[in-house]
């Protein structure tokens, strides 16, 4: 049986996996979840002891009404100890979630800090990545089903079964006979269906994007434009109608399982209350316990199927982003030597290629081929090409982003790999990040390590065009997320590289740094980089060749190699590449 | 069309709704409600007989008491339990019992098998709501007025409203029904209480309804808590996001913020666990509190109910019958209290939703297809003192913004970011509406003609065209939805010099692109870009905007781009003159507007416009404003280019 084996193998082992971490975070808080949840499955049992025994009071009928006011009494404090203890568990269950997901989430994090920033690059990688960040979320809950269906189920049912043993030694017998092919088709039922759900994920990916291409904010414009809403709308409905049609029918077919389940849960419900009444009638039990199971029989195939159709179904749909989550962190490298650089180095790469994770199509293309290259401290240096040249990997070589495929680099000496590297190097990449944080915060992110300097900051805003005023502030929030100042591109671009020059850097990378600012002021900005760039190495990607001319070396780049090396003026004496686009874009301005 | 009737979408219109749309799911629901909502009472009745009879039985069986009416009989019932005789159980024979125990097996029967159908019910609901509402709210979603889609807020709520649909109208009359079979439920027990002793259920009920408000206000309490905790989690779930997705892995690595992130992440989510756990305490304090109440409620009913048994105005059996229903009903009760009064909180704040919704203004024929006006050529487009703000905006984009842009000539808009520069092209193309000032078009206004008119008039490419995941055919053919024409197809896929690029795709023009199909291919950037201007060229539209279309690629690949698009329209031009048409009346055109902020390509444009600060400054050809001194085409211009001068 493969199901039984998934159960155990992966199920059972991995939810002693979370709780062995749960215990790691906190052995003192599970262990009094533990003692709740066993509370409070034995108050379920007073309860119905406390029925029972209030029921056969008004049958003796002894003790009279004050007698009988007692019981009540009893039996109402039976069911606010047991509401109390649900209260209790459950609650004191949610917070300790609360609790257990920061924890996890920070060793999440730090797992995340010590990968390969290339990680993110692999669809693959990138899907663990997620699964483990949405694992880390349902640790607790899917780690405690165990602990809950052993402290609270089972000690449950154990405790029923034994006080119907206790009334009639065939009720509590039969009970336990019944109850387990239920829980048989019930556990087979769950786990049968997870492929069904599968099926429809596609279709409905479909109508969505459907539905995206006629009202989605995307396309709206252009959709309304070309007037082919209706193409779409029509293609949605062909697409919903297919898809209410496979959920029906998958509905249908659950149910047609669920019916028979039922009979078989029907069935076992009467033969219970068959013995029962038997029971009743021989006068092996009274008449108020044959009301007082009558009424807790519910909760017991309620609970029944409570922990399987619930607590087990939803925890094993989660158990494979919570066990992605127990592999992920188990690659956690431990603490990386803290590398510094000198403060003045020589950037070095020897033989460098490097190539993109396998793409679908399974072909694996050098992106970049073999690369020799020495940059001396202080040089600036602009790489042009065209786009998909490889400009961008390069600069997250250099970075130290990427590792080289084949190959080394290293930063004065020091090779890349050996360590983390602490310092030394800041960028502003193309994809720049905007942070719903604080105008400064925005800034000062880039160098959290050093001292909080207020002088620094303003001076840097000032260079690059940074106005403190778009956020009201130096502290003003910005961005949608926390109701901060909406601003343009260009004024995100701004901020973005004040915030790769915050950074005490020798080596500045900029990936097409204005792409987002307009002419105009994109002269400026240029101008502005080449007195920054004077303490330290800079290497600027840019499409607009002129800009280079700031740079004291350009590198040309084309497929993956570099094609021509020198100043501006050497290159553009010799026919070649860079010669030919330069004279391009000249001829726009002549 | 201008929304008249602004009605308000409550409880009423949307049960009425419901109803209309599917009558029979949202009946059987009804019913089954109702048949819940008895069975405790039924229950309740049930065990009363089988206790009385087994009761009367024994009493039978003992020979002693005749008249069982009275609880006093039971001494004899009592001292039988150690009476093991065979005679017991043959006195009391199943088939005196039977009656009361089909009652309670049936009920049993029911409770199992009939959520089995209510789950397909509630799909073929599900289902069939989906295919109602979901139509109708997105056919309104396509006819709104431009001006919602680019607001945010407005852009929230129809995510709210349009989003699940159908599981929020069927849980929202699940809702309903629920609180109908909780009402029922209650008054049926109370009937029996009454009928028993009037007194002690005038009593009951005295308690009842303070307890019973005192639980239903603890409910309400919990909905607002849970509103407060969500506002919190946001913070410190954004700083997660920072420390683990792949947007912000390259800052990650190279600032080396991680540390210091996840120290704040920390403290940030202590305090909200603080607050969050104080919540929650509070939430479950005031749940339980509730099921204390009720618990309490139930002990007094039974503590009020007993001298009616002693006096023996209540049986035995029905009074274990009523204290089991109740037990049972209180049980539940405060789940199913805040569950209803959260359900009814949701739906009345959806509803609203839905009013704001349904009222959002909409734009006439603003699903239709383009709608050709016969031998129309656009000689014109005059913007006379044109001023604009986008809704719930203090500044102008356009401020007393005047030219005249004449056929069949090519223009281009240049200007400094944020200039208004795809403003313009958003008011032509008839998205917007309400601005001051006219726009002409051969002399007649704008909002004049049809909507379907103008988008036959205009066809643009934006800078962020869209990529749809359909056939390549597929994907040019959208531009004129209203005629299918091969040959045209065949020769725009010619002059753009696309062959090869079909040529390589596994079906020809046939191939899905996108992910959408398990075997859809992906175009490289500059080839979408030029089946982006296929479409535009495709729709043989009057006039062709091109809004920033090349932002993306490199300029080798822009100024081929716009080298190809120039040559096709010239040449169309051309064979036009030569009468090489290819249908009458159907000449492709040269009208083109250029929006872009690089000079170079604006050049090529037989007339410049520079936008700036919300108006037109300068106007005419490159060497005419080459010329203009302090000229601010001239200033920008002048600034590229002393790039190049060495």
């Amino acid at each position: 049986m493969r199901h039984k084996n998934f159960i155990y193998n992966h199920f059972v082992y991995n939810n002693l996996v979370g709780i062995r971490l749960l215990f790691q975070i906190s052995p003192k808080n599970i262990i009094l979840y533990s003692v709740f949840q066993m509370l409070h499955g034995a108050s379920w049992v007073l309860q119905v002891m406390s029925v029972q025994y209030f029921f056969d009071g008004i049958s003796e009928n002894q003790s009279g009404m004050p007698g009988l006011a007692i019981k009540i009494l009893l039996l109402g404090a039976a069911y606010a100890f047991a509401q109390t203890m649900n209260g209790v568990a459950n609650c004191y269950g949610q917070i300790l979630n609360l609790k257990v997901i920061k924890e996890t989430n920070k060793i999440l994090f730090g797992t995340i800090d010590k990968k390969e920033t290339i990680a993110f690059e692999y669809a693959e990688e990138l899907d663990r990545i997620d699964k483990a960040v949405r694992g880390s979320e349902g640790v607790f809950w899917v780690s405690t089903t165990i602990l809950d269906i052993i402290f609270f189920y089972v000690f449950y049912f154990v405790m029923m079964s034994w006080y119907l043993f206790s009334l009639a030694p065939i009720l509590g017998i039969s009970i336990v006979i019944i109850f387990i092919p239920n829980v048989v088709a019930r556990l087979l039922h769950m786990i049968s269906f997870e492929h069904l759900e599968n099926e429809t994920a596609p279709v409905r990916r479909k109508m969505e994007y459907y539905a995206g291409c006629f009202i989605g904010k995307e396309h709206y414009k252009e959709t309304r434009l070309w007037g082919c809403g209706s193409y779409f709308f029509d293609r949605y409905n062909e697409v919903l109608k297919k898809l209410n049609r496979l959920h029906f029918c998958m509905q249908i077919h659950k149910e047609k399982i669920n019916f028979c389940i039922n009979v078989l849960t029907v069935s076992a419900y009467g033969i219970i209350i068959g013995m029962l009444v038997h029971s009743v009638l021989t006068g092996a039990v009274s008449v108020g316990a044959f009301a007082a199971v009558f009424a807790a029989l519910r909760e017991f195939y309620g609970f029944m199927d409570e922990v399987i159709s619930e607590r087990l179904a939803v925890a094993i749909e989660n158990m494979a982003t919570v066990k992605n989550f127990f592999e992920f962190i188990k690659e956690d490298r431990g603490e990386q030597e803290q590398i510094r650089l000198p403060e003045r180095f020589e950037v070095r790469l020897d033989h460098v290629s490097f190539a993109y994770p396998q793409t679908e199509n399974g072909k694996q293309k050098n992106v970049i081929s073999d690369i020799n290259l020495r940059i001396p401290w202080g040089q600036t240096v602009a790489l042009v090409g065209e786009n998909g040249s490889g400009k961008s990997t390069l600069c997250h070589i250099i970075a130290g982003l990427y590792p080289p495929v084949k190959g080394t680099i290293s930063y004065g000496g020091v090779q890349r790999g050996a360590g983390r590297i602490g310092n030394g190097i800041s960028a502003v990449f193309q994809k720049f990040c905007r942070y719903s944080m604080p105008l400064g915060e925005n800034i000062r992110i880039s160098d959290m390590d050093s001292d909080r300097s207020w002088d620094k900051l303003k001076r840097i805003c000032e260079d690059v065009g940074v106005v403190p005023e778009w956020a009201g502030g130096m502290g003003g929030m910005l961005g949608r997320e926390f109701g901060g100042a909406e601003i343009s591109g260009g004024q995100w671009q701004r901020i973005a590289i004040a915030r790769g020059i915050y950074r005490n850097n020798s080596l500045l990378i900029l990936d097409e740094p204005t792409a987002a600012i307009d002419a105009l002021e994109e002269k400026y900005l240029y101008e502005e980089f080449g007195k920054l760039s004077r303490n330290c190495t800079a290497i600027i990607v840019t499409h607009r060749l002129a800009s280079a001319q700031i740079a004291d070396r350009i590198l040309v780049i084309k497929d993956g190699r570099i094609v021509q090396d020198g100043s501006h003026d050497e290159l553009a004496a010799v026919p070649g590449e860079y010669k030919t686009m330069y004279e391009l874009q000249r001829q726009w301005y002549q | 069309m201008k929304s008249s009737e602004k009605s308000k979408y409550n409880m009423f219109v949307f049960l009425q709704e419901m109803i209309r749309m599917i009558p029979y799911h949202t009946g059987y629901l009804l019913l089954v409600a109702i048949i819940n909502a008895f069975l405790p009472t039924v229950q309740a009745l049930g065990i009363a007989e089988f206790v009385n009879r087994v009761e009367r039985a024994y009493g039978d069986a003992m020979g002693e008491v005749h008249s069982m009416e009275g609880w006093h009989s039971m001494e004899g019932w009592h001292s039988m339990e150690g009476w093991h005789s065979m005679e017991g159980w043959h006195s009391i024979e199943i088939h005196m019992v039977l009656a009361p125990l089909i009652i309670l097996l049936g009920i049993v029967i029911f409770k199992q098998m009939v959520p089995s159908v209510t789950n397909l019910v509630n799909a073929s609901a599900q289902n069939r709501l989906k295919a109602v509402l979901r139509n109708r709210f997105m056919k309104k979603q396509a006819v709104l007025q431009y001006r919602y889609i680019e607001d945010n807020e407005s852009c929230a709520l129809i995510y709210r409203v349009c989003g699940n649909v159908e599981d929020r109208y069927w849980a929202g009359y699940r809702t309903v029904c629920s609180g109908i079979e909780l009402v029922i439920k209650c008054a049926a027990l109370m009937g029996i209480v009454m009928q028993a002793s009037i007194l002690s259920g005038v009593a009951v009920l005295a308690v009842s309804v303070p307890l019973f408000y005192l639980a239903y206000r603890t409910g309400e309490q919990n909905y607002d808590l849970q509103k407060d905790a969500i506002e919190i989690k946001r913070r410190y779930q954004y700083l997660s996001r920072i420390l683990s997705d792949r947007d912000h892995a390259k800052e990650r690595t190279i600032f080396g913020y991680a540390k210091h992130i996840a120290r704040e992440y920390d403290s940030l989510s202590d305090y909200a666990n603080q607050k969050e756990t104080a919540t929650l305490k509070k939430r479950y304090a005031n749940m339980k509190s509730g099921s204390l109440t009720m618990v309490l409620l139930a002990v007094i009913i039974m503590l009020l109910l007993l001298p009616a048994l002693s006096s023996g105005k209540l049986s035995n059996g029905l009074y274990v019958g009523l204290v089991t229903s109740i037990l049972n009903l209180v049980q539940g009760m405060s789940w199913n209290l805040s569950g209803i009064m959260q359900g009814a909180a949701d739906l009345n704040a959806y509803l609203h939703d839905v009013g704001v919704f349904l009222n959002m203004e909409e734009k006439e024929d603003a699903a239709t297809e383009p709608c050709r006006i016969p031998g129309f050529r656009v000689e014109t487009i005059e913007f006379r003192n044109v001023s604009f703000r986008y809704p719930g905006r203090e500044e102008y984009v356009l401020k007393d913004c005047s030219f005249v842009l004449q056929g069949n000539k090519c223009y281009a808009v240049v200007g400094k970011n944020g200039a208004g520069k795809s403003t313009l092209t958003k008011l032509l193309t008839g998205l917007y509406e309400d601005y001051q000032g006219q726009i002409l078009i051969n002399g007649k206004d704008l909002r004049e003609y049809r909507y379907g008119e103008l988008k036959w008039m205009f066809s643009a490419v934006f800078q962020d065209f869209a990529r749809y995941a359909l056939s390549f055919r597929d994907n040019i053919l959208v531009g004129n939805v209203n005629e299918e024409n091969e040959p045209l197809l065949e020769r725009i896929i010619e002059k753009l010099e696309l062959e090869s690029c079909v040529q390589e795709l596994p079906r020809g023009m046939d191939s899905e692109l996108g992910k959408l199909e398990k075997d859809g291919v992906d175009l490289s950037g500059g080839q979408w870009q030029k089946l982006a201007i296929a479409r535009l060229l495709y729709s043989k539209a009057p006039v062709n905007i091109l809004d920033e279309p090349t932002a993306a690629l490199d300029p080798k690949a822009e100024a081929k781009v716009y080298e190809m698009f120039w040559q096709v329209t010239m040449e169309e031009e051309h064979s036009m003159e030569e009468g090489h048409s290819m249908e009458e009346g159907y000449p492709m055109e040269k009208f083109t507007i250029l929006v872009t902020h690089r000079l170079g390509a604006a050049r090529m444009a037989d007339e410049i416009l520079v936008l700036d600060q919300g108006r037109i400054i300068e106007q005419g050809t490159h060497n005419a404003l080459i010329g203009l001194e302090n000229g601010l085409y001239k200033e920008m211009f002048d600034n590229q280019r002393c790039w190049y001068e060495a």
